[in-house]
């Protein structure tokens, strides 16, 4: 009597945790918000991304039906078998061939969803001899610099600098990426280069990112479908701008990407790099200060000195051998907007950047690319 | 057979004299208490700073920790969470209970034990005098090469993590010979291999993991530690190094790791199910293969942390790791079939038990996703991964460590927990990990990176944000909750008794708290349940006579 009656209780707990538990979840899903991000990936834009995204749905629907099945197993057992009496229950040790069930039909899945992953993984990683758009991308601490028309070498070059040697080169400053343009529909080989550290070049909507590594020079292939712009940003760790390193890529069709392509380059031809100071060229304007940088940590000078009333030459050597830097001073132009000194310095090289005349007065300077190296600039 | 005799001590301490006998204690049972009390206090050392990362991440900008700061906020919590809360905490487990479930006095090199345990406290004061002396590492707790060379990482708080983590590994090789050599040497009469309570077997695993991969992190370690400050170059392409070996030597300990920071919790696991069920783990020697090839696959995935590196073979990791995801899912089904028909009493370390099971159980399904190379492309370095790491390390290691407290407490001291205030910290914890962790899934497969501490407004990560840093200070107030039931319970009365939970092993066929010398008197052993046996003569009839484990009702 007693027994029937608490089976009674324990079939209603069971029935009424089943329909909250379905109730919740339909819940869920009905009044999640749309905005937020749910259980889908982006949605991919390349064509691999689209693979990708596929093996996805097949792997997130097994997962599903087993989370499902195990978590419900864990409800009915815990709602079911509890304890009522002080009878030991039957002292079960095991069940061959439900052991064997339970080990053979999850190693089933398991290489079935191996196999169909590794096919995935060959179209996703697949290269094709005769990319139509090569793009080299260098990341460093703490931005990216997308060179276009690179020599061949760097193929296999994983130190370089596509501001010397390719057609044209875009750099990113401070949190403000650079724009990188691939044609949509054809197969963009993108090569990756680190400067210094561990870098990662990720796009969401990809559905893809490859590490940048110093000493290595990783690639891949991709092809977009989808026109538009996508943001992209560092996915290691690289210290301390780590979070503010961005880029953007825009997808275009290929006539409009060749008419971006040739006004970038017409621009890099207008204003060529400086050449180094000293080579000649009209002295500096005004007074000259000495500045020097030889890592990404903090310029060699923490406090610098310039007269009043003169617009200052920043004569600034790069002696890391790393990346790039420059000199910029917060408040400086006259409009209140920060001097920014450009262009930047690559590595070993020394460049002029003549800010305006200052009133007198302290003012911080700093490097555009690493917001972290600082300096006291005293104008009196 | 080697036994060690003890004669009773019948000498009482009071005051100073106390506190030297704890000071130099060679009593596996006093220093399982240290380790675990050490533990406990990195864990709230480490989970405050994972309250300062949530609340930097709360809301876009900085709020709280600036981006120097906060990569050393997660550095140090990671570190301290794996190698100074979850390793010492098993290890304390493992030396107050193996000992006495195998019917042992003492463990084998008691005088080693002592000398592993007090490694720790001075390892981990060692890495925390960083922030006192210029700032601590800032690479993240895998401290990849270049970042953590000494070009980029100026500070010497990466020396001192490698200094500290060398000592914690000698630590960790030193007991794990001990519980190898107990293990083997020290079993009382009766106690074969396979009647080990599967504690003993995770932990006899765990330690062979440890002697194979601490030496490896050491190594890796002393090349890091002479790139750093005598000009070497194993890591350094421009000088004829690679910076991938740092992460191959990195992760062949890496991997092997998680399991070591999982295995026991299994163990655990494994112990509180059969009490509170009443019934004998179902499937004994499945269970045990089980965890003896996840320990040797354990050591064939490690590269599938490197699959976006393009310099590993991708399917051969994959295939492993695939595999790896079967004998995990024999033990989630045993211990289902354990609870299956078995009469379960919903004590707090039940609770936790099943809460073990029912966060695991993502933290694994997560897997098969990270196992598949071209979703690892997506997923990798995202929060996903972050997401997953703690459903297994939170959702599976803290949950059984909070079981193992509730369990072996009344052993240790001979009192309860407070059983209300654990079932209200049970379910304040077990909420607030899925709202903490699993928000960080949705994150990371919509494009948030980890380790940032900054991310734009319009990215539209800011609402689970606030959500996953809500459930954080939720974890925070269940921990409380659990530190305020132990200082309570400290000064109750002590009503425990000798076998509280009616349970199975021959830590409970002692006093509690066990004399010095552990044991007057064992029962037979005949089964892996020895106090079943003898409390449950009269049901012989379902109790195996020799083996257990093999089909009793098949």
């Amino acid at each position: 009597m007693n027994r029937a009656r608490g089976r009674t209780r324990r079939t209603l707990a069971i029935v009424v945790a089943a329909v909250v538990s379905v109730a919740a979840i339909a819940g869920l899903i009905v009044f999640y918000p749309a905005d937020w991000p749910g259980f889908a990936p982006p949605v991919p834009v390349t064509v691999q991304g689209q693979d990708t995204e596929w093996i996805y749905r097949v792997v997130f629907t097994i997962a599903a039906i087993i989370f499902l099945v195990v978590e419900g197993a864990i409800l009915f057992a815990v709602l079911r078998y509890r304890r009522t009496d002080d009878e030991l229950p039957v002292q079960t040790h095991g069940h061959l061939l439900a052991e064997a069930t339970w080990t053979i039909v999850p190693a089933i899945i398991v290489v079935a969803l191996f196999v169909l992953s590794i096919g995935i993984q060959n179209k996703v990683e697949a290269r094709s001899p005769n990319p139509d758009v090569t793009v080299d991308v260098v990341g460093f601490q703490w931005q990216w610099t997308v060179g276009y028309g690179c020599p061949a070498s760097y193929a296999t070059e994983p130190t370089v600098q596509p501001t010397e040697d390719c057609e044209f080169a875009l750099t990113g400053l401070g949190s403000e990426g650079p724009d990188m343009h691939v044609p949509v529909g054809q197969t963009v080989h993108i090569r990756l280069h680190a400067a210094d550290v561990i870098h990662a070049f990720y796009v969401p909507q990809f559905l893809y990112k490859k590490d940048v590594i110093p000493g290595r020079v990783n690639a891949f292939d991709v092809i977009v479908e989808q026109p538009g712009t996508y943001t992209g940003q560092c996915a290691e760790l690289c210290g301390l701008s780590h979070a503010e390193m961005f880029f953007t890529l825009t997808a275009e069709d290929r006539g409009a990407y060749d008419a971006w392509y040739a006004q970038q380059l017409e621009a890099a031809q207008a204003s060529p790099t400086p050449a180094p100071s000293g080579s000649g060229g009209p002295p500096p304007a005004g007074s000259v200060v000495d500045v020097s940088a030889s890592n990404a940590t903090a310029f060699d000078q923490a406090t610098l000195t310039a007269p009043a009333g003169t617009p200052i030459t920043f004569k600034f050597a790069n002696n890391d051998p790393a990346v790039t830097h420059n000199v910029s001073v917060r408040g400086a132009n006259p409009d209140g907007s920060d001097f920014i000194g450009l262009p930047l310095a690559n590595p070993g090289e020394t460049v002029d950047y003549v800010a305006p005349a200052l009133a007198a007065g302290t003012f911080t300077y700093y490097c555009s690319v690493h917001a972290n190296m600082t300096g006291t600039l005293t104008v009196q | 057979m080697a036994t060690t005799t003890l004669a009773p001590r019948t000498t009482t301490y009071g005051g100073r004299a106390r506190i030297y006998e704890w000071l130099t204690t060679t009593d596996h049972k006093k220093i399982g208490i240290m380790y675990i009390t050490t533990a406990y206090i990195f864990f709230l050392l480490a989970g405050v700073m994972a309250l300062g990362i949530r609340t930097e991440l709360a809301f876009p900008g900085t709020q709280l920790l600036d981006p120097d700061v906060y990569n050393q906020a997660f550095t140090m919590h990671g570190t301290t969470m794996i190698f100074f809360f979850v390793m010492p905490m098993l290890a304390g487990f493992a030396n107050y209970v193996v000992p006495l479930q195998i019917g042992a006095a003492d463990m084998a090199f008691p005088r080693i034990n002592a000398l592993s345990f007090w490694i720790i406290p001075f390892s981990g004061v060692l890495l925390f005098s960083s922030f006192l002396l210029g700032g601590a590492a800032n690479g993240g707790w895998t401290s990849y090469t270049p970042l953590s060379e000494a070009a980029y990482s100026t500070t010497n708080g990466q020396d001192l993590w490698i200094s500290a983590l060398l000592l914690n590994g000698v630590s960790s090789i030193m007991g794990a010979i001990n519980f190898l050599a107990t293990t083997f040497r020290l079993r009382a009469p009766g106690m074969t291999m396979l009647r080990l309570p599967i504690f003993t077997w995770t932990v006899l695993v765990t330690n062979v993991l440890l002697l194979f991969a601490v030496p490896v992190l050491a190594a890796g370690m002393l090349m890091l530690f002479i790139d750093r400050n005598y000009g070497g170059s194993f890591f350094n392409p421009a000088a004829g190094g690679d910076t991938v070996l740092w992460q191959h030597v990195f992760w062949f300990f890496g991997h092997p790791e998680v399991y070591i920071l999982i295995l026991p919790a299994f163990g655990v696991i494994s112990e509180v199910i059969p009490v509170f069920a009443r019934k004998p783990l179902f499937g004994y020697r499945a269970f045990v293969i089980a965890t003896v090839s996840i320990g040797v696959l354990g050591f064939g995935v490690w590269a599938h942390h490197m699959f976006t590196t393009g310099a590993v073979f991708l399917p051969f990791f994959s295939i492993t790791t695939f595999l790896i995801a079967v004998p995990t899912g024999v033990k989630m089904f045993n211990w289902i079939a354990t609870m299956w028909r078995g009469k379960i009493t919903f004590s707090t370390a039940m609770l936790f038990a099943v809460g073990f099971l029912v966060s695991f159980l993502i933290g694994g399904l997560d897997g098969a996703f990270s196992a598949s190379t071209p979703i690892d492309f997506a997923l990798q370095d995202t929060y996903w991964i972050v997401s997953h790491l703690h459903y297994v390390l939170f959702g599976g290691s803290a949950m059984a460590i909070m079981a193992a407290t509730y369990y072996w407490f009344p052993k240790m001291t001979g009192r309860f927990l407070d059983e209300r205030i654990g079932k209200v910290q049970f379910w304040i914890v077990l909420v607030a990990t899925q709202m903490t962790f699993f928000p960080m899934h949705l994150l990371g497969l919509s494009g948030m990176p980890r380790r940032i501490q900054d991310y734009a407004p319009n990215a539209g990560w800011q609402d689970l944000n606030i959500l996953a840093t809500a459930g954080s200070f939720g974890l925070g107030l269940g921990v409380a909750l659990m530190m305020w039931n132990i200082f309570a319970s400290l000064r109750g009365p002590k009503t425990a008794g000798d076998d509280p939970w009616d349970a199975n092993t021959l830590e409970w066929a002692t006093t509690s708290p066990p004399p010095s010398y552990n044991f007057d008197q064992l029962p037979e052993i005949r089964s892996e349940r020895p106090l079943f046996d003898l409390k449950h003569r009269a049901a012989a009839g379902h109790a195996p006579a020799i083996t257990a484990g093999d089909g009793g009702q098949a």
